[in-house]
């Protein structure tokens, strides 16, 4: 029996023995298998989403943001009661039930798609509904999704988002790696319920969000332009326009888009064409606009001066077999300056210049523009436009002159006169103005780049006067006016080459206008071209009009100060320096002595025509233009305002903050504005009406801050 | 004087008594010993709750108000605002008459 008990201990503790090194193996000795199964069985994945960066506009408003959503999903196989599930999915999807039961009736599948992207109420609305009725078999997926606030601004530019936000057109795409967020998974322990646990300090930590791109556009300005462009279309049967705006000294895109557009919230909804950005996607021959640059290169290599005078041959020039005429038959030129054949748009004068200039020297020009390359603007998708090889035919190289035989794109247009406009320098244009780190805060901000100097600061003055003329007087750019801002630019109506064969398309024109103001000191450049317009179709009566519109709101927006010169200033200028025509041919231009026409060139050179100064001088020049055009103090006539006075200045004389304090009362606050402005006398105003009521009192002196409290009452 | 000492002599218990009392006095301590390991433990787990709520709740407002910033953005279009402007309110585009240019030492106003 003992040894029976013992026999029976002996087995016991050997099968503790076996029991506990079993235990202590699995406990002591690493397996991989093992802790694979621990880790599954104690450990849950969290995926944390970060956000894709937002893009903004040079004042921070929001042009493309990113939103959490949730999209709903099913697995068939578990849900007990399909007729509540799908009531519960159509109320608050408004989905028609037919749809969901298509989907819902699919027991292979373990899992559907119900609905992408909801917001979050119809989430809470769903789980609370299921929960009520002890369902389940719906769960739900948390995403995010695109939104462009602002529906079709700039869509063509931003560009748009695949499914998962990756970049597909645009920004979007070009600024992708940037804009693209992380996913960041976690690993963590969970519960027996599957929450995970926070252990050892462990917190969760969001993933990096990508990066803000900060743009160089206006927003108001971008719908402005966009605004005009879509009314030109409409109003003009046109095929489309294209515009673009830049800051007149860097270069910066302030705006740039066509018509027609698309709405990126919704891009599949849109034919490919309207996603395209025209505006350096497409290259076209520019026409007219382009004898600027020639008139501006051989004014470089001092081949002629703003005077020297070509024969147009009566508007008729025959090469070969080929003749070239002017814009219409009526136009019967002869003896023209520089200046008038910029002014006239004459195509024999600007062939012959470009004669002058010879191939090699042409050719130049165009690259010295960056005329057949890529600005290298921060887009995709940029073309080169075309710059045919040398050698050149003679028709080719007339055609050249005056902007056909040559493709170019808007931008390139709007940047070769950026560089005109801010004294000769070619700048790379550039849209992104900072991208802004969102992990370290680090923004990165683009600095305008020089490509090279292409004229020189003489030279580029003597073209923006040139081309002030264009919208001076006769000139072909008088549409393009903006009362109280010199405007320089050019009219361009080129012809389309034909799609379908050689030679050009019939009754197929690109009506242009480029220039910028204010034209002593430029700020904006802008550029329309409007493809095919069915109603009119020259640059002067289709995209001149078009420019004044934007310009006019682009100068108010700026808080530009008119510079109280007037188009009929500009036209006189422009008239003595046409007229001060030393006797030269066109085979030997003599150098300009300094004349009448120099000192006007002088005194609308930035300096002299500062708006501190016609600030200054405001009242005085007012006044002295109101008298040489005759006009009286209280005409409101459009004879006035096409001049370019503010007649509501002249009608009163300006405050004298040395003297005593006038009688105001009576006055609007308008009137009293017009009287204070640039006297240095500071108002405050009070209230609404008209003036009741001043302190210091009228007869009284200003105190020395020269501060006028302004009382108005109804 | 002699009461309070016979007192003071109850209360410390002699070398004998302390000898039987240890036993039992050590796995007290140690039993309050990992009852409170059990509450540290437990509260760093309530708290560790607390903390995933509230992380979530904090989720939950940052995109409650990125949702409303956007809807900020989208009612303050210049789209929206120009149409609210002609057509509820009735206003017009400002004509070049109608502009005046505040270029005064402290009044000059971009638009």
């Amino acid at each position: 029996m003992r040894s029976r008990i013992v026999v029976l201990l002996a087995f016991l503790a050997l099968l503790w023995s076996v029991l506990i090194g079993r235990a202590a193996y699995l406990q002591l000795i690493p397996d991989a298998r093992l802790q694979g199964l621990q880790k599954r069985q104690f450990e849950t994945v969290v995926t944390l989403n970060a956000r894709r960066g937002d893009v903004l506009d040079r004042n921070g408003h929001e042009l493309a943001v990113s939103m959490t959503t949730y999209s709903v999903f099913a697995d068939p196989k578990i849900i007990d009661d399909m007729g509540k599930v799908r009531r519960i999915l159509w109320r608050s999807l408004n989905m028609p039930p037919k749809a969901i039961d298509s989907l819902l009736h699919t027991k292979k599948k373990r899992f559907v798609w119900i609905q992408r992207h909801i917001d979050r109420n119809a989430k809470e609305l769903i789980e609370h509904d299921m929960k009520e009725a002890h369902l389940r078999g719906v769960g739900f997926v948390e995403e995010s999704k695109r939104v462009y606030p602002n529906d079709k601004l700039l869509a063509q530019t931003l560009g748009f988002v695949g499914e998962n936000e990756g970049g597909l057109e645009g920004l979007e795409l070009k600024y992708n790696s940037e804009l693209q967020a992380g996913k960041k998974k976690v690993s963590l322990k969970k519960d027996a319920r599957g929450r995970p646990l926070l252990i050892g300090g462990q917190m969760f930590e969001q993933a990096p969000d990508g990066a803000d791109v900060e743009l160089t556009i206006d927003r108001e300005l971008q719908f402005v332009l966009e605004q005009e462009l879509a009314a030109t279309v409409a109003k003009h049967e046109a095929d489309s326009a294209v515009g673009v705006i830049l800051d007149a000294q860097t270069s910066e895109i302030l705006a740039m888009g066509s018509s027609p557009t698309f709405d990126p919230n919704h891009a599949g909804d849109f034919p490919i064409g309207n996603k395209r950005n025209r505006t350096i996607t497409d290259s076209f021959e520019p026409g007219s606009t382009m004898k600027s640059f020639i008139i501006a290169g051989a004014m470089q290599r001092k081949i002629l001066e703003p005077n020297t005078i070509f024969d147009c041959q009566g508007g008729v020039m025959k090469i070969g077999k080929r003749t070239i005429h002017e814009a219409t038959a009526a136009e019967k030129f002869h003896n023209l300056t520089a200046a008038q054949i910029l002014a006239y748009s004459s195509n024999v004068g600007a062939a012959k210049i470009a004669f002058k200039l010879g191939e090699d020297r042409v050719s130049d020009i165009l690259h010295d523009f960056g005329f057949g390359e890529r600005t290298g603007v921060d887009l995709p998708g940029e073309v080169r436009g075309i710059v045919q090889a040398k050698p050149w035919s003679d028709i080719l190289l007339a055609n050249i002159g005056f902007g056909h035989g040559v493709a170019v794109t808007p931008l390139q247009i709007a940047n070769a006169y950026a560089a005109i406009a801010n004294g000769g320098v070619l700048h790379k244009p550039y849209i992104v103005k900072a991208v802004r780190d969102a992990e370290s805060g680090e923004i990165n901000d683009t600095k305008p780049t020089v490509i090279r100097q292409v004229l020189s600061p003489e030279a580029a003055a003597k073209m923006r006067l040139m081309l002030a003329g264009v919208t001076s007087g006769d000139g072909t750019g008088v549409g393009a006016r903006v009362p109280g801002f010199p405007v320089a630019g050019k009219t361009g109506t080129a012809q389309k080459v034909n799609p379908n064969g050689r030679g050009y398309m019939k009754g197929g024109y690109v009506a242009s206008f480029a220039g910028f103001l204010p034209a002593n000191d430029p700020k904006f450049v802008i550029y329309i071209a409007v493809d095919h317009p069915r109603k009119e179709y020259y640059g002067a009566a289709v995209a001149a009009p078009v420019f004044a519109r934007i310009a006019k709101f682009a100068v108010r927006r700026a808080g530009l100060a008119p510079v109280l010169i007037t188009q009929d200033d500009v036209t006189q200028s422009a008239d003595l320096a046409r007229n001060e025509v030393d006797p030269v041919d066109d085979s030997a231009p003599l150098p300009t002595p300094p004349s009448k026409a120099a000192k006007l060139l002088a005194a609308l050179t930035p300096s002299s025509l500062s708006p501190k100064k016609t600030v200054r001088d405001g009242l005085k020049l007012r006044d002295s233009i109101a008298k040489k055009h005759e006009l009286s103090l209280d005409d409101t006539t459009p004879a006035a305002q096409a001049a370019g006075v503010d007649l509501a200045a002249v009608r009163a004389p300006a405050l004298d903050p040395s003297a005593s304090v006038p009688n105001l009362e009576g006055l609007t606050l308008r009137e009293v504005l017009t009287r204070v402005t640039g006297t240095g006398v500071e108002v405050r105003v009070h209230g609404e009406g008209i003036v009741s009521k001043t302190v210091p009192a009228p007869g009284a002196a200003f105190s020395s801050s020269k501060e006028l409290n302004i009382y108005l009452s109804h | 004087m002699k009461l309070v000492e016979q007192f003071v002599s109850n209360l410390s218990p002699d070398a004998e008594t302390r000898r039987e009392y240890a036993p039992f006095a050590s796995l007290m301590i140690i039993v309050f010993c990992l009852f409170s390991v059990v509450f540290c433990k437990m509260e760093v787990r309530r708290m560790g709750y607390s903390v995933l709520k509230l992380s979530r709740e904090e989720r939950q407002m940052k995109d409650l108000e990125r949702q409303q910033m956007i809807q900020l953005a989208k009612i303050t279009r210049p789209e929206r605002l120009q149409q609210v402007a002609q057509a509820r309110l009735t206003l017009k585009k400002a004509e070049v008459g109608q502009i005046i240019q505040m270029t005064g030492r402290g009044v000059a106003l971009k638009q």
